[in-house]
């Protein structure tokens, strides 16, 4: 009996030796955002039993702190927690659509303890904190010169980083989200500038100016073109009696909402819609590609010219497209002047060959299959000569 | 596109080994082969003009090539079998006409399974009928200068390549691709005067057939067995001449697929790329004709001609993505010359080993064999390396490894039976078999 106790009292504090406290591996850090961004917070703990992570929000100062626990969804479904218990605990809350009153101190809490929750009695071990700091400030006013570039062959982009107090490492400029090489710099200047010399169809989109400070900040500028519109290809080829696809594509910023298709007669234009002319014609449009399919091709009618035009909200952008018809029967002539070339050589192998006839018993014993008998080989013996001269 | 009846050869024609018509196969050879190999290389001028079309996916539009290449390979035991129970000239002209019929139904076409069924299957079909026929008959009127002939035939390949493919480009322009595949089913046609050229050569099994009479099931099924030459496949000898040239054609197309991908992969443009492959083409071409010539001098034999040819295809696979990391253009693009050279150079002396292993009477329907089964070697070859290069993430996995399947190849030749022997043994039925 005494063993027993001992044994088990052994086994008590062996248990209670292979147990260790929480403790922090991962803390939460401090960041600082502009409104409607995002923050994330990460917090790693390892004990044994594996304990359990919590996320409270700091209030105010000490004294007087108010903590709030948040839970995922809190803050109309702003929040979100993503746990995970193996081996140790890991947390991680997102906040979304950052907004003022988020500012504040964010807690990660931890605690191994059983009897942590329990509400009757006083817990032995605290819970472990670690704290992290969100600031959410306001996007700093960056001026922009000018704001939209309209149907301009050149301009000069600038951006001019006003009211803020946070330090500049550099700035660079983005278009159409991808970084332009020759922008970067790593002067703390507010000001910035880009020039654009040639402004083509290519080069108008969405330019960025992107201050690097923490966190960054950037404004964007506009630059609308002419839109551009080119055939895949200038000539196009169809049967008669089966389809035909013509195609525009068209680049520029912003682009095309409008497609026309027209059929130039010899006087003006004829325009072909997709609910007017109807099995005819099919139209299918998107910003950047438009295409026409003619069905059931006809010689006379469906033959001539064709224009795309793309209208956008700065201007109209036209291509023009030739389609040639061929009649079905086109291939056919050249075809059947192959299949009588054939059959002439056919006939003619034929005719000398019944010509050669006679003479054809002696040529093939010499010539082609001498090297062939080898296994009829008992009454020529002269073949046999030969085939070992030859070999 | 014709061929004069009056082709003399460069050297005087002797005895058994040559002739004026001999020549004239060799001619016919010229443009069947070129027919059926350049159009099958080819096909990938429509291949935009399908996707576009069909509306399909690519992968579903280069189905038809496989499809047409497999049939080709797959129908070659039969067209063999054909010729030892009935007449060459009437299956070749056969295939010319299925080949042809093959493309002129498929310009008219509505669905994707149509151009399956016609230009893959049927076009297949009649491509099997023709080449392994032709070749055989070629090898028949030639002993020693059976290499020459058939180095000097298969040179069209690599022509044909050169011409069709502008050519196509061409007639889809002005004739839209059903018109385009009208005009190529005629020019198919063109395998068929080939066909006429040949000449009977009293070897037929005809005779044999005779003795087995009678429809029993077990009767058939023997003259079934004699014309494919099946009895083949219980000899040593052909088992391993059948597994070596398998991983020979495992290894031996990997450079066609890869070679561009691997220029562009090491930074090459795409002009520079495509240059390396028309050269290592017009090489191959050059290969086939040297390699046939040399071959027929008769200094050494033929399988040791092989043997030397594809080592040195193997190593200078191997030697291909080691050259590509030196980063040096002429250092690719020499090695891709000699790889080309070597390649062409082994095709040439492939078939005129067959005879030799199985004897002269039963080639036909052996190289048949060899067609079906090699095929197994190119349908795996491909894949496997790209697999290598997806799973490595470069190219030098599968472009060693092909070069390896060409060495292994050659090591497994090595076992056959008097091999270390330095002259051909005597030309009777019982050459490699003692």
């Amino acid at each position: 009996m005494k063993l027993l106790w001992g044994f088990s009292a052994l086994l008590l504090c062996c248990y209670r030796a292979s147990a260790s406290t929480a403790g922090f591996i991962k803390s939460p850090l401090s960041q600082m955002k502009l409104i409607n961004d995002s923050a994330e917070l990460h917090c790693e703990v390892i004990g044994n039993p594996i304990p359990e992570v919590q996320w409270w929000f700091v209030e105010g100062e000490e004294p007087n702190e108010t903590f709030t626990q948040l839970f995922d969804g809190a803050r109309d479904d702003r929040v979100r927690i993503n746990a995970t218990y193996i081996a140790h605990a890991t947390s991680t809350i997102h906040l979304t659509s950052l907004t003022l009153d988020d500012s504040g101190t964010y807690e990660c809490r931890a605690s191994n303890d059983p009897d942590r929750n329990e509400l009757k009695k006083t817990p032995k071990i605290k819970w472990i904190r670690s704290q992290a700091n969100v600031i959410v400030i306001e996007m700093p006013n960056i001026i922009v010169e000018p704001a939209e570039v309209i149907n301009q062959t050149s301009a000069t982009l600038s951006c001019n980083l006003t009211d803020s107090t946070l330090p500049i490492k550099g700035s660079y400029w983005t278009h159409n989200g991808k970084v332009i090489e020759n922008s970067k710099n790593t002067m703390d200047s507010p000001h910035t500038v880009l020039h654009l010399d040639k402004i083509t169809s290519q080069s108008g989109g969405k330019y960025e100016c992107v201050f690097q400070t923490d966190p960054e900040v950037k404004q964007t500028i506009e630059v609308k073109t002419t839109p551009h519109v080119a055939a895949y290809k200038h000539s196009e080829h169809g049967n008669e009696k089966d389809k035909a696809m013509l195609v525009c594509v068209s680049h520029g910023y912003p682009l095309p909402v409008d497609w026309h298709w027209f059929k130039l007669e010899t006087d003006g234009r004829q325009k072909p819609i997709i609910n007017g002319t109807s099995d005819k014609y099919e139209i299918k449009s998107t910003p950047n590609k438009t295409s026409l399919i003619i069905h059931d091709l006809n010689i006379n009618e469906d033959m001539g010219e064709y224009v795309c035009s793309g209208t956008s909200e700065i201007g109209i952008a036209t291509d023009t497209i030739q389609l040639r018809v061929r009649s079905r029967l086109a291939a056919l002539w050249p075809f059947l002047g192959i299949v009588a070339e054939v059959i002439v050589l056919v006939t003619i192998i034929f005719i000398y060959e019944k010509r050669r006839k006679p003479d054809e018993v002696n040529d093939d014993d010499d010539s082609g299959s001498a090297p062939l008998k080898s296994n009829s080989a008992s009454n020529h013996k002269d073949k046999n000569v030969r085939q070992r001269n030859s070999n | 596109m014709t061929k004069s009846k009056e082709e003399t050869p460069s050297e005087e024609a002797e005895g058994p080994d040559g002739g004026v018509w001999a020549w004239v196969m060799v001619g016919a050879l010229f443009v069947s082969s070129g027919f059926v190999f350049g159009l099958m290389r080819s096909l990938g001028v429509f291949f935009v003009e399908f996707v576009q079309y069909f509306e399909e996916s690519a992968q579903a539009i280069s189905w038809i090539t496989s499809i047409a290449v497999a049939a080709q390979q797959f129908f070659s035991p039969m067209g063999a079998a054909l010729c030892n129970a009935y007449d060459a000239r009437i299956v070749v002209m056969t295939g010319g006409c299925l080949a042809g019929l093959g493309f002129i139904l498929a310009s008219q076409a509505t669905c994707l399974a149509h151009l399956y069924l016609t230009m893959g299957v049927i076009t297949g079909l009649g491509w099997g009928l023709v080449f392994t026929p032709m070749v055989v008959s070629v090898m028949g009127y030639f002993t020693r200068r059976s290499a020459l002939a058939l180095g000097l035939g298969f040179s069209s390949i690599g022509l044909s390549s050169f011409i069709f493919n502008p050519l196509f480009q061409l007639l889809v322009e002005k004739y839209a691709w059903r018109g385009a595949l009208l005009i190529m089913g005629g020019l198919s046609l063109n395998i068929v005067p080939c066909g006429a050229l040949i000449r009977r050569q009293k070897q037929s099994k005809a005779p044999a057939k005779v003795d087995s009479d009678g429809r029993s099931c077990s009767a058939r099924l023997q003259r079934i067995y004699r014309y494919l030459e099946l009895s083949v496949f219980v000899e040593r000898p052909f088992l391993t001449f059948c597994a070596a040239i398998t991983l020979f054609n495992a290894g031996y197309f990997v450079p066609y697929v890869h070679l561009v991908a691997l220029s562009r992969h090491v930074g090459f443009s795409e002009y520079q790329a495509a240059f390396i492959m028309s050269v290592t083409g017009a090489t191959d071409i050059l290969g086939r004709v040297v390699s046939g010539w040399s071959a027929a001098r008769g200094c050494m034999r033929m399988v040791h001609i092989l043997i030397l040819w594809t080592s040195l295809t193997g190593v200078f696979i191997i030697l291909l993505p080691l050259s590509s990391m030196s980063g040096s253009y002429p250092v690719l693009l020499t090695v891709s010359l000699l790889y080309g050279f070597c390649g062409g150079a082994l095709t040439s002396v492939v078939f005129p080993v067959v005879p030799q292993i199985v004897g002269v009477e039963r080639m036909m329907g052996a190289s048949g064999l060899v067609q079906l089964i090699e095929s197994i070697g190119g349908l795996l070859g491909a894949p496997l390396s790209g697999f290598l290069k997806d799973v490595t993430g470069n190219y030098l996995a599968s472009f060693v490894v092909a070069g390896s399947f060409l060495l292994l190849g050659c090591l497994i030749l090595t076992t056959l039976p008097r091999f270390f022997q330095c002259r051909d043994p005597p030309p009777s039925s019982e050459t490699f078999l003692g």
